[in-house]
């Protein structure tokens, strides 16, 4: 399984988020990505409308903080 | 005294004055003393305040105003539950020298309703990335084989429980880590319902999929330390408003007339299980139907969206969560753990609400295939135990695991003892019921617990 970012595009990531991994560690990362790729393209198929609201609960708290 | 007591039998003993606390408890200590250097799945074992709650539970009963079928017996807590006083790590190097100030919830209603408190057991860091040798203590060992993993995250409960070191213990589930120690320990163990029990003051490994529950070698003891965790909590933003269901009057009220699922696809297509494991779920068809029970085949979506869907949730929410730490005290942490759940430091904010907006499809999707039923039944776990020193990094992202739809939905679930396979190991089967039917989750887990043998049996090493 291969991911269509390269191991450069992929340390670019890794420097983004300002962790500080070894050249392994970037390499075994770079490894499971793929697997990242695969759950994020799965999650947006089927497509679906706009109105698909995320599962988060919200709830506007009052001045009893309930 | 000799012997395996549960819970129950234990609460009985108490009751009858056949044994008093402090004996209960001595035989514990005894036993940790004798069998944990084979198993580490203490990280603190707390000698000192177990007599002491003996003693005053003793008191208790010599004054006749015992609190319950919890006082006076013996537990652990998983070393992610704050207690306060006592060092509560996370089994990792940067909370080494933690010590809260106060307990968790949970801890703080087992102590009020009596228990003896052992000490704390291991966990895999921070409740994800084991089993780890990088880490300040050992990992737990399973009971069956030493040369295999009890599971985790909650390992050290699910191999002190099943050796006979504790009663019960707490655990917690984020995507399985209740029900995969009990399915590799041959135990009990019930993740329930999301908000039925408080997670305040038990280390996060997420905000949205964590749960705390019990295990223990019985369903009856799962019910009895369930019963005394749940209700609502203002310190815990998830925590659930309704009353606390009675889960133990009806425990032995059967499954005739209950509807059960088999989710076969699961099982058999999605992450098809080992023979032994396929016995094990057909043998429980089997039983629950000359039970009474009504049972059909339903389909879920398939193990794999779930997998999707949980997992990039589970290291989106465990990043933000430990972001700080990871950037400034990246080498503290074990090799497993850190670069797990880095893995949510590089997925985007619009992939973490894709997954977000997915589980509600999913939690819909399981509620309409339920319809029409009760309990849904499935694997625990796909394998006997797997060797300790041999499991794959990345094998959790390979194939999808059993237990991880149910944090999904937030329903509970369960995986109990449904035999042995190689090498004597044990197979769990997994039953899940409606969000807020645990009460009948427990009760189905019962009939089909009460009616085989495998309670009968426990590890050689345990003597």
């Amino acid at each position: 399984m291969s991911s269509p970012l390269s191991q450069i595009e992929f340390e670019a990531l890794v420097k983004r988020a300002g962790l500080p991994l070894s050249p392994a560690e970037i390499a075994d990362m770079y490894s499971a990505w793929p697997h990242i790729e695969r759950f994020a393209a799965r999650l947006r198929n089927p497509a679906r409308g706009r109105e698909a609201e995320p599962a988060h609960l919200f709830r506007p708290l009052n001045a009893q903080g309930v | 005294m000799d012997g395996f007591p549960t819970i129950a039998s234990a609460a009985a003993d108490l009751a009858a004055r056949r044994v008093s606390p402090v004996e209960l408890t001595q035989h514990c200590l005894e036993r940790i003393g004798r069998l944990d250097g084979q198993l580490n799945s203490f990280l603190l074992v707390t000698g000192e305040r177990a007599l002491a709650d003996a003693k005053a539970a003793e008191a208790r009963f010599m004054a006749g105003t015992q609190r319950g079928r919890l006082d006076g017996i013996p537990i652990a807590h998983k070393d992610i539950y704050n207690t306060a006083g006592i060092r509560t790590t996370g089994h990792s190097r940067l909370l080494e020298h933690n010590v809260p100030a106060a307990d968790a919830m949970v801890v703080r209603k087992w102590a009020d309703a009596g228990t003896v408190m052992l000490g704390k057991l291991a966990t895999h860091e921070f409740a994800m990335g084991g089993p780890s040798f990088d880490l300040p203590w050992p990992p737990a060992r399973n009971p069956w084989n030493t040369d295999r993993m009890p599971s985790g995250s909650s390992s050290g409960t699910g191999a002190a429980v099943a050796a006979g070191l504790i009663l019960g213990g707490t655990g917690s589930d984020t995507g399985g880590s209740i029900r995969g120690p009990a399915a590799y320990c041959g135990i009990a163990g019930i993740k329930p319902t999301y908000g039925l029990c408080s997670r305040a003051g038990v280390l996060p490994l997420t905000y949205s999929m964590d749960h705390t529950g019990p295990l223990a070698w019985t369903v009856e003891d799962c019910a009895i330390l369930l019963q005394a965790m749940a209700g609502h909590d203002p310190a815990d933003p998830a925590s659930a408003t309704r009353a606390v269901p009675d889960l133990l009057s009806g425990l032995d009220a059967g499954v005739a007339g209950v509807r059960i699922g088999v989710v076969r696809h699961f099982h058999e297509v999605d992450n098809k299980v080992d023979a032994p494991v396929q016995k094990g779920i057909d043998d429980a068809v089997e039983l629950l139907r000359g039970q009474g029970a009504v049972v059909r085949e339903v389909v879920l979506p398939s193990l794999q969206e779930f997998q999707a869907c949980g997992f990039l949730i589970l290291v989106a929410e465990g990043y933000a969560l430990h972001e700080q730490w990871l950037k400034t005290r990246w080498r503290e942490y074990g090799e497993l753990f850190r670069t797990r759940v880095s893995l949510g430091g590089l997925i985007s904010g619009a992939d973490y609400v894709q997954a977000v907006r997915r589980r509600r499809e999913l939690q819909a999707a399981v509620r309409a295939a339920m319809a029409d039923v009760d309990i849904m039944l499935t694997a625990g776990a796909p394998t006997v135990a797997t060797r300790i020193d041999d499991t794959p990094k990345w094998s959790n992202l390979e194939k999808p695991g059993f237990t991880m739809p149910f944090n999904v939905t937030g329903q509970p679930a369960m995986t109990i003892c449904a035999g042995f396979g190689e090498g004597g190991l044990p197979v769990g089967i997994q039953m899940a019921a409606r969000p807020f039917e645990d009460g009948l989750l427990l009760r189905v887990c019962q009939a089909y617990e009460r009616a085989m043998p495998w309670r009968a049996t426990r590890p050689a090493m345990a003597g």
